[in-house]
């Protein structure tokens, strides 16, 4: 009780020193949090958009490399044979064969077709009317139009969207969105592609349903052997190049994240030893009326777990902020769109588990360093002075 | 008390020249006894007063205190025979800035179990003997430096000790403030019968004395 008195009102008093050993541990929940929201975003992003479709092998023309991020259907010239869909939906184990083309995108859970632009400048698009799952029969084409506002309306779409859509940006404005001369003005798929991509006799690729996930390989291994063009891929061969992207943006993270820890370690070392000097007298009255080391250690410990608690909170608010303003700079700088994890139990454990790692190291070891020093075995010659 | 100071000397140092702060001191005092130890700046007060209060250990000798030698105590030991029977009143208050009047006196009486659940009420008591009951909330920054010392004096008796050690209480006092401050210690001393040391630069300060030793350059010349 008397050392938690102690700690708080040495909180309150000593102003200086704790606002800026806040504003280390905040500087470290912030970038923590940040980063942490946008990896595991698109970490939970990736794994979901894996599940949801249940696509089973992922068929491609061998030409076509793997890139992390990016749907294959767009970014080759290269097409499957206009027969292989057919050709690979008459096998016994397989239930459903999507044909994918450049036109082709998933958003928000389903999947649309592009179909192309008319004359007064309207996106166009043919949602699909369902969901891709286990059994459901998977229609490439709906017979239902949308204008790209009521895209936006049905997913209640408030700001401007940029959809990735073969080697286009499109802009899908929202209901809210200021509207232009012509409704969608950017980001337009010539018509005169759109039209050549019509007569186009193959697809990008074909996602594949099985019957059972047992048989897998077995067709793996049938499809690779009747058509040498085709690379087959299984659902988590086709997500590995973006999950070892994840990977290796989780390392630098973590890298970025231990030179912070690392300097406001330093700078927290500077503030609290150089205050453990300037505070040495104070000790030297406690231990002369009866405090232990131990008393003081768990003392300057509290003070301690003080600023930790109070740089936590804005810490974490901030890191959240942070995570969706890094996000808006990446879409602003490369147009690319990372979904951000929002607030969530895992992010705040970790954020908290190094915002608690950083104030312990940063406030055990100039007690530890007092210790070394001898500070404290000189403390009762000042009370003297 | 009764305390004897045998043949204590205090050095620095090792070697075949250190320095020597302290050379073969002897004291001695009885229950109630008023003792002065006069001496210039340099002279040793300061470590004698440290010795004495067990904050620091001699080289040579032996302090006899109610009979016990205290240099054979192990140092928890000797925390608590300092805290149970000596209070210090040092040459600034040295008082904990972030504890308010009443707690910077309450705190000694929270490491021993002298006082145990009448901590508050003994604060207050001591708190008034120094006429400072009505400044007990007040932060040591709030306080003037003669109130501050005067906090200073209440924590010394918080454990109710029998011996007080007061090394040049006044030296940041203007005179006047100085001799008020001296007076109600001298009181104090006497009310509760208390073998008190006091160390000073000034003889005029040794004048009611009891005892007056002379230090000079680490050894205790005649007394009177």
């Amino acid at each position: 009780m008397v050392v938690f008195r102690l700690a708080w009102n040495n909180f309150f008093r000593s102003r200086h020193r704790f606002f800026l050993a806040s504003l280390g541990l905040m500087m470290v929940t912030t970038l923590s949090v940040s980063l942490l929201s946008l990896t595991h975003g698109l970490a939970t992003q990736t794994r979901k958009s894996m599940e949801n479709r249940q696509v089973d092998l992922y068929l491609l023309p061998t030409q076509t490399m793997l890139t992390p991020f990016v749907e294959q259907f767009g970014n080759s010239s290269v097409t499957l044979p206009a027969d292989l869909a057919e050709k690979i939906s008459q096998k016994r184990t397989v239930s459903a064969v999507c044909r994918v083309s450049p036109f082709t995108f998933y958003f928000k859970d389903r999947w649309f077709h592009f179909i192309g632009i008319e004359p007064d400048k309207f996106n166009v698009f043919y949602p699909s009317p369902f969901r891709l799952s286990r059994g459901s029969l998977i229609i490439p084409r709906s017979d239902t139009l949308m204008l790209g506002s009521q895209l936006a309306e049905l997913f209640h779409l408030n700001v401007e969207y940029m959809l990735s859509l073969g080697n286009q940006d499109l802009k899908v404005s929202g209901i809210l969105a200021k509207m232009g001369g012509a409704e969608d003005s950017q980001g337009f798929i010539p018509l005169e592609e759109a039209a050549a991509f019509t007569k186009k006799p193959g697809y990008s690729m074909l996602y594949v349903q099985l019957n059972n996930e047992a048989s897998i390989p077995e067709v793996k291994k049938e499809i690779t052997e009747e058509y040498p063009d085709v690379a087959v891929y299984t659902a988590k061969d086709y997500f590995a190049p973006t999950f070892h992207f994840l990977q290796r943006l989780k390392i630098i993270e973590w890298g970025i994240v231990a030179v912070v820890i690392l300097v406001v370690f330093l700078m927290q070392n500077e503030i609290f030893l150089g205050a453990a000097e300037a505070r040495s007298k104070e000790y030297a009255i406690f231990q002369a009326f009866g405090a232990s080391r131990a008393f003081i250690f768990a003392w300057i410990l509290l003070e301690g777990f003080i600023t930790f608690l109070v740089s936590l909170f804005p810490g974490l608010i901030f890191g959240f902020l942070g995570g969706t303003a890094l996000n808006d700079l990446l879409v602003e700088l490369f147009h690319l769109s990372f979904p951000v994890a929002g607030f969530s139990f895992s992010l705040l454990a970790i954020s908290t588990g190094i915002a608690l790692f950083v104030t312990v190291i940063a406030l055990v070891s100039p007690s530890v360093l007092m210790t070394n020093l001898k500070v404290f075995n000189e403390l009762e010659k000042q009370l003297c002075d | 008390m009764r305390l004897k100071v045998q043949n204590v000397s205090k050095n620095l140092g090792g070697g075949p020249w250190p320095t020597t702060l302290l050379e073969n001191v002897e004291l001695e005092g009885q229950d109630g006894e008023f003792i002065t130890v006069f001496g210039e700046s340099g002279s040793g007060k300061s470590t004698l007063f440290s010795i004495l209060s067990l904050l620091e250990h001699p080289s040579t000798g032996s302090i006899f205190m109610d009979g016990m030698d205290v240099t054979m105590l192990d140092e928890p030991q000797k925390v608590e025979t300092r805290l149970e029977n000596i209070g210090m009143i040092f040459p600034s208050p040295n008082l904990i800035p972030s504890f308010s009047a009443i707690e910077n006196v309450l705190f000694p009486m929270t490491r021993i179990k002298r006082f145990k659940g009448h901590h508050s009420e003994r604060s207050k008591f001591l708190l008034a003997l120094v006429d400072l009951a009505d400044k007990a909330f007040a932060f040591p920054e709030e306080l003037s430096l003669e109130e501050r010392q005067r906090v200073s004096l209440a924590r010394a008796l918080a454990n109710r000790p029998n011996l007080l050690l007061a090394d040049e209480p006044t030296k940041y006092l203007d005179e006047p403030t100085g001799q008020q401050l001296l007076q109600r210690l001298r009181s104090l001393q006497q009310s509760q019968n208390l073998t008190l040391i006091l160390f000073t630069q000034d003889k005029t300060k040794a004048k009611s004395a009891t005892k007056t030793y002379t230090l000079k350059s680490g050894k205790m010349g005649t007394h009177h």
